[in-house]
């Protein structure tokens, strides 16, 4: 009797997906440009595909592309001043399997290409299901690899390794909410820093000051855990809200809350969100560096602001509209304006940089 | 491996410990899937514009000193 129990249980636990649940086929192509203060512009086109393959294999794809413009502060004070002109490239693609009705397996790998910059990653991933569907848990795993070159220095390689994993909870509170709790840990060893940028150092003997190439820790361990609540408050409104804590052994530590109410009419969906991020610096990082007593250079030391203190504010205006009277079975055009300000504490070349993205794309099965 | 061990038994990791049993806790919270019509809306799903997501994900992380913890898992870029 108990082996005709435990039969009838793995039986249940690995049927397959019903026909019914077969997903369609659908595709996204967007358009962003962002422009700061700060002369740097980025045009990026973006295109992705979901393709079901079988009742319960989905196959998925995005090919996007970065065409950065800058005569950014960082690049003029750096080895190479002037006008710089980059393309980044990026493709994905990653297979899906509804392996039960309440359980998911997949994998992802992404390829991305500069002239001076190569990175692979691949995942695995996974869904489960429980409690009559009203918790999900989803694991990532990723393992990457970036090599890194120089336009200016033919002799300059470098790499970085890393491992990361996320756990995604998702429970549902009651029929109007979800609480969605992440955690996401990642271990990077390699280089870190930039062979354009140079670090300046004074000498309080002397009135010149000499530059030297950036120093990092090989290592870096971080830590980041998100809350997240999504609220219906009518049948066509909710509000999403939450906060990131996120630090690292670099003695990183920031704060992230976001808010965004969302609503709903007819053919059309908007909403408007607000992001304020706010982040100490790093344990080595200072605005101005100096010559040691006994005339060395210090160890660790860095030009990059992202490292320093820092706060952002965001604001973004999103919205879509169906195209016909099929609703989200049918074409959708998606619009964003956002508008963002950041300011760096310890960083003298730039206190402030402000920026505005505009994004247009559209949504539609095929 | 020790400034892990201290990562890991650090304030901010107890804390996110404690919330995931909280979380795992409400697991006896059941709604049946004939309530779930306001939560299967397209406005409560996360995030509310898919398409979207992992362009504001990159221009936050390219332009911020971290990141992570948005639940995907991304690809690199030689961006600093």
């Amino acid at each position: 009797m108990r082996l005709q129990l435990i039969a009838a249980a793995l039986a249940f636990a690995f049927t397959p997906r019903a026909r019914a649940d077969e997903p369609a086929r659908s595709g996204t192509a967007t358009l962003r440009v962002y422009a700061d203060d700060d002369h740097v512009t980025v045009v990026s086109p973006t295109t992705t595909a979901v393709v079901p393959v079988t009742s319960d294999v989905v196959v998925d794809g995005e090919v996007a592309a970065d065409a950065v413009t800058a005569a950014s502060v960082d690049v003029i004070t750096a080895a190479s001043p002037g006008t710089v002109h980059e393309l980044r490239i990026e493709a994905a693609a990653g297979v899906t399997d509804a392996v039960t009705h309440t359980a998911a397996i997949g994998a992802r790998a992404i390829v991305s290409h500069e002239h001076d910059y190569d990175s692979v990653h691949g995942s695995a991933h996974g869904r489960v299901e429980l409690a009559d569907r009203n918790l999900t848990l989803d694991g990532v795993v990723d393992l990457g690899f970036e090599a890194a070159s120089s336009v200016t220095d033919a002799s300059f390689h470098a790499h970085r390794r890393t491992q990361r994993a996320i756990a995604t909870f998702t429970q549902i509170l009651d029929h109007r909410t979800y609480v969605d709790l992440i955690i996401d840990g990642e271990r990077l060893y390699g280089y870190h820093a930039s062979p354009y940028r140079t670090v300046p150092l004074v000498d309080a003997m002397e009135p010149i000051v000499t530059r030297v190439s950036e120093a990092t820790p090989a290592l870096r361990l971080q830590l980041a855990g998100a809350l997240r609540v999504r609220r219906a408050l009518t049948v066509r409104s909710a509000l999403h809200a939450g906060y990131r804590l996120y630090f690292d052994d670099w003695g990183i530590v920031s704060h992230t809350a976001t808010a965004s109410l969302v609503a709903d009419r007819h053919r059309a969906r908007a909403g408007l969100g607000a992001r304020f991020y706010a982040q100490s610096g790093a344990s080595f990082y200072r605005e101005a560096y100096a010559l040691l007593p006994d005339g060395s250079v210090p160890a660790l030391r860095t030009r990059d602001r992202t490292l320093g203190p820092m706060d952002t504010l965001a604001l973004m205006l999103t919205g879509d509209l169906a195209t016909t009277d099929r609703g989200d079975r049918g074409p959708r055009v998606i619009a964003e304006l956002a508008a963002m300000e950041m300011w760096f504490f310890e960083f003298a070349p730039q206190r402030q940089r402000a920026a505005i993205t505009t994004t247009v794309g559209v949504a539609a099965p095929f | 491996m020790a400034v892990a061990r201290r990562l890991l038994a650090s304030r901010p990791v107890r804390a996110c410990w404690l919330v995931v049993l909280l979380l795992l806790a409400t697991g006896c919270v059941r709604v049946r899937p004939y309530q779930r019509e306001t939560l299967a809306q397209p406005i409560m799903q996360a995030p509310p514009w898919p398409a979207l997501e992992p362009l504001d994900e990159h221009l936050f992380e390219v332009r911020e000193g971290t990141g992570g913890a948005t639940g995907a898992a991304g690809g690199g870029c030689g961006c600093n």
